[in-house]
């Protein structure tokens, strides 16, 4: 099994491939007005709108702050936008670096999942009685 | 294909309908008497957000039906794109609700001579810009105070 590991400003999470819809570099962000906290802007990636969200201010569980992980405090921004969907909930996440492991397991506890990091963004919610963003972006009621 | 107005505001790219506005009004120019003074950085909440460096931010928008003169920020120029163009955003990315835009546009930019002339087919990379929804503008405009404290505007 592959994983993708992300890192930036001082945070490691870890994604299967198999989760991940595609990584960009250097893509134009757009700053958007009266956006929901989290939301860092939103970039065009092949024909379709994606909100990004920097991977360090995801409040996700499995995340483990790494001392190593990232640039120093003050260097130039996030390089890449990794896209991750979740049954039509569709978020980038904004990461300094990305770097492929092979293994059963993940690095660490560092594993987690697209569900577990759409989640914690508020972008998905698990099951719950409210109208979930998957809903909303699939136009149900 | 549709006409759009570009235009640079706190630090944001945003373009607007043209066939959405009666005119633009250049910064001191005067209101229409019938027109009320608004500013697009209060109603996007754009108020903190880091001025831009190029001072001229006066010019005004008169939307369809003339009731409002709008501050848009500075004009970077015009576009034309399809319809098709325009990419949703999802609702769930705003922190409210019948977010005033209607998805992202690549706008093409082309290269200008010193006379200001554009050059065919001398297209720089383009510009993504958010284009507003000027239906939910008006309704979110209609919401809000009439009249700013400061602000020039027309007798009512």
């Amino acid at each position: 099994m592959t994983w993708i590991v992300l890192t930036s400003r001082g945070c490691r999470v870890a994604l299967p491939a198999s989760e991940i819809s595609r990584i960009v570099e250097n893509h134009r962000v757009v700053r958007v007005p009266l956006a929901a906290p989290g939301v860092a802007g939103v970039a065009a990636i092949e024909g379709r709108a994606v909100p990004l969200y920097r991977l360090e201010d995801i409040p996700v569980r499995s995340a483990l702050p790494d001392a190593r992980a990232g640039r120093p405090a003050g260097s130039a921004g996030p390089d890449q936008i990794v896209v991750i969907e979740q049954e039509g909930a569709l978020a980038g996440l904004l990461v300094e670096e990305t770097s492929p492991l092979h293994g059963d397991a993940g690095p660490d506890d560092a594993a987690s999942s697209a569900r577990e990091l759409l989640a914690a963004a508020g972008v998905y919610v698990e099951g719950g009685p409210d109208q979930t963003a998957a809903d909303a972006a699939r136009g149900e009621s | 294909m549709m006409q759009v107005l570009l235009f640079e505001l706190a630090g944001c790219l945003l373009a607007l309908k043209v066939e959405s506005m009666e005119r633009i009004l250049a910064p001191g120019e005067s209101l229409p008497p019938q027109a009320e003074p608004a500013d697009l950085a209060d109603l996007l909440k754009l108020a903190q957000a880091p001025p831009v460096i190029d001072p001229v931010q006066g010019y005004r928008a008169v939307l369809a039906g003339g009731r409002w003169a709008v501050r848009v920020g500075r004009p970077v120029g015009t576009a034309r794109i399809e319809p098709g163009w325009i990419l949703p955003l999802p609702a769930y990315m705003f922190a409210v609700t019948e977010a005033p835009f209607r998805g992202i546009v690549s706008a093409p930019r082309r290269r200008r001579g010193e006379s200001g002339e554009a050059h065919p087919g001398s297209d720089e990379p383009a510009r993504d810009a958010l284009l507003l929804n000027e239906e939910r503008l008006i309704e979110r405009l209609g919401a809000t105070p009439a009249r700013r404290p400061g602000e020039k505007g027309g007798s009512r």
